[in-house]
């Protein structure tokens, strides 16, 4: 299969005549992760919601696969392989971190209502498969040693780490992170990095909108650049880093002061 | 009534509300939906059992069935239209369902009008009678389906099923990008609460043998609600724990008639406040509770 897996083709979508989204066209591949950047209110998260089903844009078309999937409910997009993280990675309450990493599962599962509720044989199977196949996954997102914690008992990184082993668990071809780094110091940044490579590898293709640079210059194969709900520009990074449109659209006057993307640390904000 | 008898009478009264609680709990404390209808679906069990044995002379266990059924078919064709809301939409649509029954109870001659519909024929079992005659067989039948009903809520609880009811109730977002059909889901528990609040109604109906419009009332939504809370949201012997608090605490107190009432709203409020986990979990905000508390009352240190 040559095309792109997930392809957005001329989306605009308006809030009471401001327009969130105009004329957005771009593509994220299999093993690909394309970065979105922009300032606050460029529409980078409205772009993030209507891929994911919560909004329907007002024109353009969404492909996922290969088929359109416009006016598709976001639990539905999850069967074609599109799965997303949202910037408040609040636990559910009373889940263990093993329970949480199972929700990303749901569709995975099978047994009947009967067979669930009153633990029959084909749930059991079904049951210890899933958390064989979640265990592991905890290990490979670093938490492996708190399965049976309390989900809420996780500090805010570990809880982001906690969102992607559920991503994972969906088994989604394409994975959308919205801001997945905010609030995170270093050495967490660096973990999560390791982690969205790691998905790569596995063959996602990943959309990632992020402020934070370094992070953003770690993972990024593509970074488009959003502004007044345009892409304005999109390349490889080296190319972003030096084009003088998105120096002047969302790196400001502060970027050319401290002379270069590497040293902008935390954002625009 | 003798001491024993008022008891065993007590006893049958607050497993029958534990029953609507034990409904109610999954779609407000496991899902996480507001749902103030339950008296609406008392009502549909009430009047259903009273209608199918009292008018049409069905045979009342077909008839206890019966209005089950209708209950469940009645919240399913409702939860799909109503469940589309959140916050204080779904509290006023649900709530003013809860009155509209109830109004259109006391009007309309099928449910007998204000007097409502009297004399309404026992459930029984070759010689055994579940009716007023005879509370003690009552009482091992309504707590038998306690007992019964908090094991499967227990288990679906424990299960995926109730995994996805408490990801809707806490992220809701996150459950629909996750891939749980939300809608299904909380209709789901919609149907659980109607159909258990029908069985709580009928059986209401049959011990006591008689209903009216007033045993659905607004003030009767506050009662229930209360159970729920008091007990403890979410929790799984929540609805028994509260059921019986509510119930027995007015006898035990006695005398208060018009009080009674208020006696039951200050404690739903009091406890709301202080022990917001419920009674059934009180250890878990023990702590929280002695930071309502002048710290001098409390601390000997210092």
């Amino acid at each position: 299969m040559n095309a792109p897996y997930l392809e957005t083709r001329s989306l605009s979508k308006a809030f009471g005549g401001v327009n969130a989204l105009a004329d957005v066209s771009l593509t994220v591949d299999r093993g690909e992760v394309h970065a979105l950047i922009g300032p606050n209110g460029a529409g980078k998260s409205t772009l993030i919601s209507v891929i994911s089903g919560f909004e329907r844009p007002d024109s353009g078309d969404i492909l996922l696969g290969g088929k359109s999937v416009i006016g598709r409910r976001p639990y539905d997009l999850v069967r074609l392989g599109l799965a997303r993280t949202f910037q408040s990675s609040r636990p559910v309450v009373g889940l263990s971190v093993l329970e949480s990493v199972l929700l990303g599962m749901h569709i995975h599962r099978h047994a009947s209502v009967l067979d669930t509720i009153l633990r029959l044989p084909a749930y059991r199977r079904e049951r210890s498969r899933q958390e064989q196949r979640a265990l592991d996954i905890l290990r490979t997102v670093g938490l492996g040693s708190r399965s049976r914690d309390r989900a809420r008992d996780l500090s805010g990184a570990q809880g982001r780490s906690l969102e992607i082993a559920q991503i994972v668990a969906t088994e989604a071809v394409i994975v959308l992170l919205d801001e997945p780094v905010a609030g995170m110091g270093a050495t967490e940044i660096g973990l999560l990095a390791d982690l969205v490579l790691h998905l790569r590898s596995e063959g996602c293709g990943i959309l990632l909108v992020e402020h934070e640079m370094g992070f953003i210059f770690s993972v990024a194969d593509r970074i488009s650049v959003m502004d007044f709900g345009r892409v304005v520009d999109s390349g490889r990074p080296q190319a972003i880093r030096e084009s003088k449109v998105v120096q002047s659209a969302y790196l400001g006057s502060s970027y050319e002061q401290q002379g270069g993307v590497a040293d902008v640390v935390g954002g625009s904000e | 009534m003798t001491g024993s008898t008022f008891w065993l009478y007590t006893g049958c009264i607050t497993a029958t509300y534990a029953i609507a609680i034990i409904g109610l709990n999954v779609i407000a404390g496991l899902a996480g939906q507001v749902n103030l209808a339950t008296t609406a679906f008392l009502a549909f069990g009430g009047y259903g059992y009273a209608i199918y044995t009292v008018t049409l002379h069905i045979e009342p266990w077909l008839g206890l069935v019966l209005a089950m059924v209708g209950a469940v078919i009645i919240s399913a064709v409702l939860g799909l239209i109503l469940l589309r809301l959140r916050g204080y939409y779904l509290a006023m649509a649900t709530f003013t369902l809860a009155i509209a029954v109830a109004s259109s109870a006391n009007a309309a001659s099928i449910t007998g009008g204000a007097v409502g519909i009297p004399d309404i024929p026992p459930l029984t079992v070759g010689p055994i009678d579940f009716g007023l005659g005879s509370q003690l067989s009552f009482y091992g039948l309504a707590w038998g389906i306690v007992i019964v009903l908090v094991l499967l809520v227990w288990l679906a609880n424990a299960s995926p099923i109730g995994r996805a009811w408490r990801l809707i109730g806490s992220r809701e977002e996150l459950a629909m990008s996750l891939g749980v059909s939300t809608l299904k889901y909380k209709v789901a528990a919609f149907v659980v609460a109607g159909g258990l609040g029908a069985l709580s109604g009928a059986m209401y109906a049959e011990l006591t043998t008689y209903v009216s419009s007033d045993l659905y009332s607004s003030s009767v939504i506050v009662v229930f609600m209360a159970m729920l809370f008091v007990g403890g949201l979410g929790t799984m012997w929540g609805p028994v724990i509260g059921a019986l608090i509510v119930t027995v605490l007015p006898s035990l107190i006695g005398g208060l008639q018009g009080a009674t009432l208020l006696v039951v709203d200050s404690l739903f409020l009091a406890v709301i406040v202080l022990f917001p986990s419920g009674l059934g979990m009180a250890w878990r905000d023990a702590r929280t509770f002695r930071y309502l508390v002048p710290r001098r009352l409390w601390s000997r240190e210092k």
